[in-house]
């Protein structure tokens, strides 16, 4: 009978075993990843801050640019894009970013704006759905490795939301990679562009010069054809900062698991050695027991 | 008589250094771009561009269209007394070594052919494009890039 305890111990800790290799797996893919994903974002970071210098630029020189720069006091219709991964098994790091989200949207409902939304990971798809909420396009396949290809179609998504529906503010709702061990959920204004990036910024940088800048074409012609470009482009630093924060989300998720497997052998172990040895001492017990009546039934 | 320049891709840095010489086409028609050239910022179509660096062969690059930012401020330590920093960002563009010319000769015809396909022999004028025939048309016009961009680096075969 108390074999049967130690049999089912047995499988249990085998069992922990299989899932503790599975999860140490996923923990050092996961930190070749990090790296990896680290490289492109150092790669990608000249490219964003020149376009960045370049909008702000051309932003500033132009005295028409008012409807393009600011934020809108109470935006009637708000676009709000978010992005997660397309799995799970990485700890908080989906529920943070949709729980962001789900802040931003029910403050926009609140003063009855009008919300759109575009979505980037299969998990934002299978939380929107399970809660009936409508999503005005959703992409996903590109979480774990963005390409700029990526980045261009949910630019495209979100500048049409812009400049054809006419929506008054975009916001980004998406996971920053500040380093290895800090990742934070940030709400970001996308466009129009937001005024703390506007001429006031500029100006340290702006002073030493001349002051005169040339633009070709004109700086209204020039910044149309720059903000959906510029968008793209902070579309995908966002993509690759997520795709590094999902990766490095996930190997501390399966860190801890694998340590709790660990611990949970250990455990077990304990426990199983305690049933056997209680096994293998109540035998004993039951033969010294049967010798001791024999004898007495001898003696009598 | 050099600037610093900065050649710029989404994915990486294609060039980063003192270039003596920076030659392009903006929406305005060709340009060079010198040490102390007027500060500026202009839309680059898709061409051929060729970067002289300080030391070494110039460099040929097929960039399909991005946005150059010229920044020329005083305090340089060069004869002209200015400090020129210069800044090109494509989206996509490669150096004409990386260039595959038969898959771009490929492309090309897949384009063209799927522009036949798609006119169907219609007239063009006055005629709305698709999403699908634009789509084509760019990417013709990417392979031509490639190709000329290639053609002119392999000198009189």
């Amino acid at each position: 009978m108390a074999g049967g305890v130690v049999r089912i111990l047995r499988r249990r800790i085998r069992t922990v075993e299989a899932t503790k290799k599975i999860t140490r797996a996923f923990e050092l893919i996961a930190a070749s990843q990090i790296v990896r994903a680290q490289n492109r974002i150092a790669a990608n970071r000249p490219y964003r801050d020149a376009m960045a210098r370049i909008v702000l630029e051309a932003a500033s020189a132009d005295p028409g640019a008012t409807e393009l720069v600011g934020t809108p006091e109470s935006p009637r219709s708000v676009a709000v894009a978010l992005i997660v991964g397309d799995r799970g098994l990485s700890g908080p790091y989906n529920a943070n970013v949709l729980r962001a989200a789900e802040t931003v949207l029910a403050e926009h409902r609140s003063r009855g704006a009008e919300v759109r939304l575009v979505t980037v990971g299969r998990r934002a798809i299978a939380y929107f759905r399970f809660r009936g909420r409508p999503v005005d396009e959703a992409f996903s396949g590109m979480a774990d490795r963005p390409s700029f290809a990526d980045a261009r179609r949910v630019a495209g998504a979100l500048w049409e939301l812009f400049e054809r529906d006419r929506v008054e503010l975009v916001q980004l709702v998406s996971t920053r990679y500040e380093s290895a061990g800090r990742q934070s959920v940030e709400v970001r204004q996308l466009l129009p562009l937001p005024e703390g990036a506007g001429p006031a910024d500029a100006a340290p940088d702006g002073a030493g010069r001349g002051g005169y800048t040339e633009f070709e074409p004109d700086v209204t012609t020039l910044l149309a054809h720059l903000l959906p470009r510029a968008l793209e482009s902070e579309l995908f630093a966002a993509l690759l900062e997520a795709s590094a924060s999902e990766h490095a989300a996930r190997q501390r998720a399966m860190a801890a698991a694998t340590d709790n497997a660990e611990e949970l052998v250990r455990t077990l172990t304990r426990a199983m050695n305690q049933a056997r040895q209680d096994a293998i001492t109540s035998e004993i017990m039951e033969i010294v027991g049967g010798a001791e009546a024999l004898r007495e039934a001898k003696g009598a | 008589m050099a600037f610093a320049l900065q050649v710029l891709t989404p994915e990486r840095v294609l060039v980063d250094g003192p270039a003596s010489a920076l030659v392009l086409r903006s929406s305005d028609g060709d340009m060079t771009v010198l040490e102390g050239h007027t500060s500026l910022v202009a839309e680059v179509v898709p061409c051929v561009v060729r970067v002289d660096p300080d030391e070494g062969d110039p460099i040929r690059l097929a960039v399909h269209g991005g946005f150059l930012q010229v920044d020329t401020r005083p305090g340089g330590e060069g004869p002209s007394g200015l400090a020129t920093t210069v800044a090109l960002v494509a989206g996509v563009a490669e150096p004409v070594a990386e260039i595959d010319v038969e898959r771009a000769r490929r492309a090309r015809d897949e384009a063209e052919a799927e522009l036949a396909r798609l006119s169907g022999g219609q007239a063009e004028e006055g005629r709305e494009r698709s999403a699908e025939e634009r789509a084509a048309l760019a990417a013709l016009a990417r392979a031509e890039l490639r190709l000329e961009a290639a053609g002119a680096a392999e000198p009189a075969r």
